[in-house]
């Protein structure tokens, strides 16, 4: 794979989180706004490990040649975080918009789509990143500016509740840092400011759907769930139409990517494991999504993937950064010995 | 035969007989003997592919005139170092060089007791006048455009850039044709990875003939399954000037008007010359004007048809109110509809270019007048959808180089959009997003400078800066290139 410029890595991560953003169930305590900047800054302290491996050089590329059940851990990781996709799928979006009759016709339909974007390689992905950066930006202007005149600041009733919800449930759905921690070592340019700028404007966009939520639907939102639906089904920015139906076409295109980035991951990390099978990585694990989304359960799929996100993206990158400082002091005491 | 190794014999008997028996005694070789002092000689030429008069007075009658008694020896020498027939004149050692000469128009001598000829460089067939190219039409621009003789559209090149990093580099290809192709370029500015996989893909052709562009082109272009092109073409030496300039390549193609220059980006369908003669805030308008012409001929139809069909609730009452009472009249599905009416424009428009132009009026007549309005008038098709396909289709006038794509694009649009809606017309929407950004040659993404984004040459893509600012920005095509690591 070839390098990719942090500004892509800002825009592949931002989508990515803007669609786990989407996919909230619910938010609508004003506790909540102040959970999710906790939950922002508890994601700071989640990368500084990662970040500070990649300044030294720490690859991750080495560290799954070395160690391969390793590598296997973070493909199994994705393939979960898939399927789990898939399911948000099911279940997020407005079945009345929609055309497909069945689950599966629909999950074909995109899996078809994936197996092309997927096959294009993550460089086309990367460049794909700011065309969708700019269209979801218009359809949240279009949001904004249809719940302008319905809100109302009254509705929020400051209260300490959800707080400590709204950070589990902002961590939960924070899948994207195992993102930056795969693709960390293949970006050019400034890592840092893409990490932190990526986590700031999710975080940003996440307290303005929670912001619009309480003051445009107020108790409303306890009631439909999904506050990100909720809003675009309320605010219209045109009178005697609605323009919910719109936002179909930016909830399928960065659906796409999101499993195109999932896939695309898989299969950059199946080069290493498995580099004679890499080509049929794709299909594989695309039907693997599918299949695992079909049958599990939802419930325990979003345990596992809660559970393995601090193992993978904060503790390994934690330990292997301490083995190198360990290591460090070792060589630093052996020279001074000799010396 | 292999006439590669084949030597000229000294015997100028054996020499005409060799050069009839690998012609086949075709009917364009002209032998002319003549005796120079008191060697016999001849004179070969191809008809029609060099200037009888010019010769006449450089060539045959200075040589008529040579009054010294010479051997064979002395008498080439003497012509070589005391006249001056023509500024081109190699010596031939071999039948290989003596026929492609001979092929492109110059004139051969050969003598008696010599194992060599004498060519001279008097080319001159007939060829198009230059005038402006029917493609590329602008206002305020230059009015004059590549015609098919390579060695003029050099000259139109070198005009306009009077400066020895100018670099013409002349070569044959095709293994029959030997046609002569020249890449040119500015050797400051070109990227000499650029430069050197290029010349490795044309060494790779092995085509007997090259007749036109596109039998080079997929040798220059990386990405197969792309919709889009990542080489362009053009007819104007302004616009090819302005490329070079770039740090682009170009590739000249003797026979051909169409100039290959390398790489493309997306982009530059949307950019024309005028936009540099007009005001900078107009210019900036009519690229916005381009920009959502090619989203109205790409997409229009199918949300057209997406929204009646699916989505119908986008629509105020009034409009719903309209366009149900025209569509309930049309016995055909509203996607059948438009695709009859979109395949039967595609026809149209191939009898219009093939035809002349005097029936392609008439052609113009009956599609338009007779087909369109009695194909309302008796309801077979609806107002607001032929309306629609109307619209996209004078939308996709505006960025003639993307004609391929959009009609493509827009068939497949409106099958999805009749399938599925918005959401099909969004798996479509990023499919092609996708098949644009996997684009790319020699390294050169085709969506630079969006994707990767480069802030600095948004001045020329966003909107036109005036010349006074675009002078400071020494930009080359090279900041867009994509190292592998």
């Amino acid at each position: 794979m070839s390098k990719i410029r942090s500004s892509q890595l800002f825009c592949i991560l931002v989508l990515c989180g803007a669609w786990s953003v989407i996919c909230i169930p619910s938010m609508n305590e004003s506790g909540q706004i102040l959970g999710t900047i906790a939950g922002c800054l508890l994601q700071i302290l989640f990368c500084l490990p990662m970040l500070a491996l990649a300044k030294r050089q720490g690859s991750f590329e080495k560290l799954i040649q070395s160690q391969k059940w390793l590598g296997m851990l973070y493909i199994i990781f994705f393939l979960l975080w898939g399927a789990q996709s898939f399911i948000q799928l099911w279940e997020v979006s407005p079945p009345q918009l929609l055309p497909y009759s069945s689950k599966i016709a629909g999950g074909i339909l995109i899996i078809l789509t994936c197996l092309y974007t997927s096959s294009v390689g993550l460089k086309a992905t990367a460049r794909c990143a700011p065309f969708m950066i700019a269209l979801f930006i218009i359809s949240v202007i279009i949001l904004i500016l249809g719940a302008w005149k319905r809100i109302d600041i009254s509705r929020i009733a400051f209260t300490r509740t959800g707080f400590w919800d709204s950070i589990t449930i902002y961590n939960n759905l924070s899948c994207e840092l195992m993102i930056a921690w795969v693709l960390l070592d293949r970006v050019k340019g400034r890592r840092n400011l893409a990490i932190n700028s990526y986590l700031l404007t999710k975080a940003g966009f996440c307290i303005l759907i929670l912001f619009l939520s309480i003051t445009v639907g107020g108790r409303l939102t306890e009631l439909t769930g999904y506050p990100f639906f909720m809003l675009t089904t309320l605010s219209q920015p045109l009178q005697g139409q609605r323009a919910d139906a719109l936002y179909i076409l930016v909830f399928v295109m960065l659906y796409i990517m999101h499993i195109t980035i999932q896939t695309g991951i898989i299969g950059h990390l199946s080069e290493f494991l498995f580099p004679a099978f890499s080509k049929y990585t794709a299909p594989v694990s695309l039907l693997f999504m599918l299949l695992l989304a079909w049958l599990a359960d939802s419930n325990i799929m979003q345990s596992i993937t809660t559970i393995s996100l601090p193992v993978l993206a904060f503790l390994v990158p934690l330990l292997l950064r301490m083995k190198q400082f360990s290591k460090s002091i070792h060589k630093e005491q052996s020279q001074h010995e000799a010396f | 035969m292999n006439i590669k190794q084949k030597s000229i014999p000294e015997h100028l008997e054996e020499s005409l007989a060799e050069v009839r028996q690998i012609a086949e005694n075709s009917s364009d070789i002209l032998i002319n003997r003549l005796v120079i002092g008191n060697i016999s000689c001849a004179v070969i030429a191809c008809e029609g592919m060099l200037s009888t008069a010019i010769m006449t007075d450089l060539i045959i009658k200075p040589l008529t005139e040579i009054s010294i008694q010479l051997d064979s020896e002395n008498l080439f020498q003497h012509i070589q170092e005391n006249l001056l027939l023509s500024l081109d004149r190699p010596v031939v050692r071999n039948y290989s060089d003596f026929f492609k000469l001979l092929y492109s128009g110059f004139v051969i001598l050969l003598a008696e007791g010599q194992n060599k000829a004498l060519a001279f460089g008097v080319q001159g067939y007939d060829k198009r006048s230059i005038g402006e190219p029917s493609g590329e039409k602008n206002i305020l621009g230059a009015q004059d455009g590549f015609i098919e003789a390579i060695r003029t559209n050099m000259s139109l090149i070198r005009r306009r850039m009077k400066t020895p990093l100018l670099k013409f580099e002349l070569s044959q290809i095709g293994n029959l044709s030997q046609t002569d192709i020249c890449l040119c370029y500015m050797t400051d500015r070109v990227p000499p990875q650029l430069l050197r996989q290029i010349k490795k893909k044309l060494a790779t052709v092995e085509l007997d003939t090259v007749l036109s562009t596109g039998y080079l082109q997929s040798f220059l272009e990386k990405c197969r399954g792309s919709l889009f092109d990542s080489v362009s073409l053009t007819q104007r030496p302004d616009v090819l000037c302005s490329k070079l300039l770039e740090g682009r390549i170009a590739l000249l193609i003797d026979g051909t008007p169409f100039v290959i220059v390398i790489p493309k980006l997306f982009v530059e369908n949307f950019q024309t010359l005028d936009d540099y003669n007009n005001k900078p805030y107009y210019a900036g308008f009519s690229r916005w004007i381009k920009y959502l012409a090619f989203f109205l001929a790409v997409l229009l139809p199918a949300l057209y048809i997406a929204v009646c069909m699916h989505h119908p609730e986008l629509l105020n009452s009034t409009l719903v109110l309209i366009l149900t009472e025209a569509e309930q009249e049309a016995p055909l599905s509203l996607p059948t509809e438009t695709i009859f009416v979109l395949l039967m424009y595609e026809v149209i428009r191939e009898a219009g270019l093939r035809l002349p132009k005097s029936v392609g009026g008439a052609v113009s007549i009956v599609s338009g007048l007779i087909i369109g309005d009695s194909a309302v008038a008796s309801g077979l098709i609806s107002t607001p959808m032929l309306t629609m396909v109307a619209i996209s289709v004078i939308a996709a006038f505006v960025t003639p180089d993307l004609n391929a794509p959009i009609t493509v694009l827009r068939l497949l649009f409106i099958i999805v959009g009749g399938l599925w809606g918005l959401f099909g017309i969004g798996l479509l929407g990023m499919l092609a997003l996708y098949n644009l950004c996997a684009t790319e040659n020699f390294g050169f993404p085709v969506t630079a400078p969006l994707a990767p984004f480069i802030s600095k040459s948004m001045r020329d893509v966003a909107t036109r800066v005036n010349f006074q600012r675009m002078q400071s920005g020494n930009f080359t095509v090279e900041e867009y290139h994509e190292q592998n690591s």
